[in-house]
Parts: structure tokens; C-alpha cells; sequence
């Protein structure tokens, strides 16, 4: 999809520099809803998940879901934000039809947590750098509203109120990010964190995570920001690149014509690649926030504020640096096995069960991974116990099978769901270790090629992985390769 | 305290209403009477006084409730008080743009 405007050059384009930060709205996947009991499960017949409360009829009172705040607390320590032992709700003023009491509860002046961060890893030649986190609050979601698909759609919109009231943290940025990569970093980084957490599905198909973007450019000597732009929809990590990527060469583009930017909520169309403006009577906002006076204040005092600190899990920078210091793995490998917490899980318990964590690692990422990719499987319903796994690693660090036997000992296990211990005792394919055994198929393999022999004891030593190679192919690939090899070099150097 | 007719017709905006010019005139006319009693009323010192944000006053406040859910109303309930309904949905003139995310 094409994303420039027009052929800005590259010298235009390096003269600017673009600032952006991002909104991110997070679906906490609590049971029940923020302020009653409604159930949150996706997916329900319309409006058969509503109450008085979430449809907003007069005379129903909201009360505080508490997981939703744990689960809004965790996330802000986890970003090591400031946690306000008071917070206070705050009624966000709007007409909207999919938001049924005219006001979204939000927080406002007071919101729960405020100035944190997060590190993105470096990348294009930029080292590693910390984005600031400016606040978290908790808020509601509105209803959702279906503009197609009816048959009077032309005419009428349809309302479905079984997502209004469903908890949701909205995590706001500092206008730290640079460069479009590095918000789709940001983001990436963010949404493993919340996995790890447990505070959210971060499913992007089904909008627990949602993301709108403020992007501006100024000129690299112009220590001022430029007029801000908010983007709307970038509902998945492709359109927030594409969409950035469009919009600040459209800025570009702008300015060096002489034209002017001024504040303006744009929305991204992933059809045409664009961005357009919303029309301007529905910018005209002014939410008119007040105090909720139907929630008491939020107080989060020292010992709930410790028991939700006591309950953070080992977030995936750290399990990262535990696994390279303590079991040498790279930090690419590190990096692909904190994928998920259902694959860091994985990992953890096969790598203890062998003790052998490398070269457990390369079975998760080679030939297990691959056989769940190509069977569309994720890490949360693998087949095959992490134990399996481990015990192939112990059954080849043991010598008992060869590396190559060890690929068909896997293939076998995949299927049949066998351990692999059992396939090699029952098969007898273990590997031969005996080196008289190993003699009596060299014998062989050296009458059958008399020439290779000859030439090889003339100085051709390259041979070796021949004679090597025959020997596995006689053994039908039980021989230790190794003790092959030291045979036939006692046998003809 | 004084109100414009301008101020008069934003805030009317905002609200979603149409007012007629005298109705906007009279409205005019009431929220200056009810500016002019709060001015009165911000003349008095709060400082060191935390904002009332919920009438709660002194007694303790209640606890958030536990994450459990419970049987809501129903589709056909909910939708009963609707004006117009189809497909189990809340039927509204068309609409386009979101503002909200
Ligand atoms: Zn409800």
C-alpha cells in the first residue's frame, strides 16, 4: 500500500524531524464489568449482556469492579508509575448514541497513576531508550455501534451496549517517540507486558487494545512543536506504521508547500492508506469534565498498593537478563522465547526439566516452532509437554541417539504424542557406541569403496566426511558420528 | 456575572439543543442569576479544604464489590424502552464518524 503523498526527497525529509505519542486503550479482562455485574465475555448476542447500570437508565448507581483496579494498579507499577493513594472519577461529557447516560466515567485531574516508562529495545542504529508514560487511568468502554451490514444501513445505525461499561485503562505517552518504527516498538513492547501481566487479551481483531496517535513535525533546528495532529482508528500494528508513515510525509509535505497545519483530529482509512479530517462541527468537543458524585473517591492505601506489588509476576525484560546471565542464551533467543508468557512458560519448564537450556532453546525455536506455525497452533495449546522436550534433550546430551536420530525420535513424539524415551527403547534405535560394532560396519564400508580409500590414504583427506557419511548411511544413522570418524582414522592414517 | 449570547448558543450546542431566540434569551438571563449566586458563594476562603468531589461526607467509604458477574436484564428487556430496535440492536438515525475511542 502506497503510503507517500508524492515524492518528498530524501534531503526534505531528513530536515524534519516527527514527534509522536501514542493513546493506548486497553480492555481489562475482568469477568464482570467496571461498575456492575454484567458479564464481559466477547462475542454474546446483542444487548444480552446489559443492566440498568451499563444502559444508563435513570436512578442506577455504579459501584467499583475492585479487580479492575488491581488489574489497573499492576499495570501501572509494572510501568513504574506513581500510584495515587486518591484518585477520583470524573464524568467525560458527549453525545454518542453507543454511550447511553450522555457521560463516560473516566478520571480526569486526578487519574489513578502518573509518570512512568517503558524501554524500547534499540534498533536502526538507535541504542535502547526509555518512553515516558505520562498517566494511566481507569475508565469505561462505550457501546459499539454497526454502521453495516442491515439492510436499512443507509439509513440507520444499530446499537449493541453489551461492550459499554467494560473496563478499560487508557495509558497515554509523552510526545517521546520519533520515528513511525518506533511507535509500532513502543506499542509491541507494551502489549507483552500486559500479556505477562494478565490484565488483558490485547486481542487488536476484537479491540481490547486500541491505539490513536498524536503526531506533529517541526523542523530539526526548531526547538518548538508543531501544530498536533491526533489520529483515530490505527487498530492494528500495520495501520499505526502505515498511517504515521502517511501522515507525517503528508505534514511534510504541507509545510515545504507553504501551507499551515492546525490542530485537527484525522481519522485513518486502511482502504485508501490515508488519512482524512473528521468533519469540523464534530471536533467542536469540550467534555466538560466534573467530579463523579455517584463514585466515592478511589483510595489504593500502602497495604493494597503492597499486595498488588507482592503480586506482579517476573515481567519479560527480566526473565530476558535472568536467562542470558544464568543460562547463556542470546539476547536474540531470549527476545523470541518472551514471545508470550504461554512460550516463556514453555521454555522455563522444558530448559529446567533438561538442564540443558540452549540447546533446549533451539528445539522450541527450530522444529517446535515450526511445526506449530504450520499447523496454526499458539503456544497456549501445544501438543507436546514441555517434558517431552526435555527428555529428548537429556536422551542426546546422554549420547544415547544421534542429533539425526534425534529429529526423527522428535517427528515421532509430535505425532503419536509418545515420549520420547519410549520411542527409542521400543524402536531400538539407539545409537551405537560400541566401537567393535562400529568395526564391523567400517568393514564393509571399506571393501565397497577401494578407490575413496586409496586416494584418502594418498592425502585426500577430505574424504574423511565420505567414509563418515557412508558409515552413518550403513548404520542407517544409529552410528556415533564422532566415534565413526576416530575409527576410520585409526583404521587407515 | 455576565453572559454572552454567544456563550448562550456554544453551551446549547453542546447539549444538543435548539433554542429559540427568546428561550435563548431567557436562558441567558437564568444562568446569569445562578453565576452571580455561585460568585457569591467563591468569595468564601477554601483553602486548605480538600474539593468535596462525593457527598459522602465523613462516613467511611464503601469498598469496590468483587469481580463476579450476575444475570443482567435480557435483549428483549433491555431493548423494550427503545423507540426502535431491530436485529436485537438499538435502532438510531445513521451515524458516521466516531469520536470516541
Ligand atoms: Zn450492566
Amino acid at each position: 500500500m502506497a503510503s507517500a503523498v508524492s515524492g518528498l526527497d530524501a534531503a526534505t525529509r531528513a530536515g524534519y524531524e516527527p514527534v509522536i505519542g501514542l493513546e493506548v486503550h486497553v480492555q481489562l479482562n475482568t469477568r464482570s464489568k467496571a461498575f456492575c455485574g454484567c458479564s464481559t465475555t466477547f462475542g454474546a448476542p446483542p444487548n444480552s449482556q446489559t443492566c440498568p447500570v451499563c444502559l444508563g437508565l435513570p436512578g442506577a448507581m455504579p459501584v467499583l469492579n475492585r479487580e479492575a483496579v488491581v488489574k489497573a494498579a499492576r499495570t501501572a507499577l509494572a510501568l513504574g508509575c506513581q500510584l495515587r493513594e486518591r484518585s477520583i472519577f470524573a464524568r467525560k461529557n458527549y453525545f454518542y448514541p453507543d454511550l447511553p447516560k450522555g457521560y463516560q466515567i473516566s478520571q480526569y485531574d486526578r487519574p489513578l497513576a502518573e509518570e512512568g516508562g517503558l524501554e524500547i529495545p534499540a534498533a536502526a542504529g538507535n541504542p535502547a531508550r526509555r518512553i515516558g508514560i505520562t498517566r494511566i487511568h481507569l475508565e469505561e468502554d462505550a457501546g459499539k455501534s454497526l454502521h453495516e451490514g442491515f439492510a436499512d444501513s443507509e439509513r440507520f445505525s444499530y446499537v449493541d451496549l453489551n461492550r459499554s461499561g467494560v473496563p478499560l485503562i487508557e495509558i497515554v505517552s509523552e510526545p517521546d517517540l520519533r520515528a513511525p518504527a518506533e511507535a509500532h516498538a513502543y506499542l509491541s513492547r507494551l502489549k507483552q507486558i500486559l500479556l505477562f501481566l494478565d490484565v488483558s487479551d490485547c486481542n487488536m481483531e476484537e479491540g481490547s487494545l486500541r491505539c490513536d496517535a498524536n503526531v506533529s513535525v517541526r523542523r530539526r533546528d526548531d526547538p518548538k512543536f508543531g501544530a498536533k495532529i491526533e489520529i483515530k482508528n490505527l487498530n492494528s500494528f500495520r495501520y499505526l506504521q502505515q498511517a504515521l508513515e502517511y501522515e507525517i510525509e503528508r505534514q511534510i509535505e504541507t509545510l515545504e508547500n507553504g501551507g499551515r497545519l492546525r490542530q485537527e483530529t484525522r481519522l485513518y482509512d486502511a482502504a485508501s492508506g490515508r488519512t482524512h479530517p473528521m468533519r469540523s462541527k464534530e471536533q467542536a468537543h469540550d467534555y466538560r469534565y466534573f467530579p463523579e458524585p455517584d463514585l466515592p473517591p478511589l483510595i489504593v492505601d500502602a497495604a493494597w498498593r503492597e499486595e498488588v506489588a507482592a503480586s506482579l509476576p517476573e515481567l519479560p525484560a527480566a526473565r530476558q537478563r535472568r536467562w542470558q546471565s544464568a543460562w547463556g542464551l542470546t539476547a536474540y533467543d531470549a527476545e523470541v522465547l518472551t514471545g508470550t508468557p504461554a512460550q516463556a512458560e514453555y521454555f522455563e519448564a522444558a530448559a529446567k526439566a533438561s538442564e540443558n537450556p540452549k540447546v533446549t532453546a533451539n528445539w522450541i525455536m527450530g522444529e517446535l516452532s515450526a511445526r506449530l506455525n504450520a499447523q496454526g497452533l499458539d503456544w497456549n495449546r501445544v501438543p507436546m509437554p514441555p517434558g517431552h522436550v526435555a527428555e529428548l534433550v537429556r536422551i542426546l546430551d546422554a549420547g544415547t541417539i544421534s542429533g539425526k536420530m534425534a529429529k526423527e525420535v522428535f517427528e515421532q513424539a509430535w505425532k503419536t504424542g509418545r515420549s520420547p524415551r519410549q520411542i527409542v527403547e521400543e524402536s531400538g534405535a539407539r545409537q551405537i557406541t560400541d566401537p567393535a560394532a562400529i568395526d564391523a560396519i567400517l568393514d564393509g564400508v571399506l571393501a565397497a569403496h577401494p578407490t575413496q580409500v586409496e586416494q584418502y590414504k594418498k592425502g585426500k583427506v577430505a574424504l574423511l566426511a565420505f567414509l563418515v557419511g557412508q558409515v552413518m548411511k550403513a548404520s542407517r544413522g544409529q552410528a556415533n558420528p564422532e566415534l565413526a570418524q576416530a575409527r576410520i582414522k585409526a583404521r587407515l592414517d | 456575572m455576565n453572559i454572552s449570547r454567544e456563550q448562550i448558543d456554544r453551551i446549547a450546542e453542546l447539549a444538543h439543543l435548539e433554542l429559540a431566540p427568546a428561550e435563548a434569551e431567557a436562558m441567558r438571563h437564568d444562568l446569569e442569576a445562578i453565576l452571580s449566586y455561585v460568585a457569591v458563594l467563591q468569595q468564601l476562603d477554601t483553602s486548605g479544604l480538600e474539593p468535596m468531589s462525593h457527598p459522602g461526607g465523613g462516613a467511611p467509604l464503601p469498598l469496590p464489590r468483587r469481580d463476579e458477574t450476575q444475570p443482567g436484564l435480557g435483549a428483549a428487556a433491555a431493548l423494550a424502552g427503545a423507540p426502535a430496535s431491530g436485529g436485537q440492536c438499538f435502532k438510531v438515525p445513521r451515524v458516521i464518524e466516531r469520536l470516541e475511542s
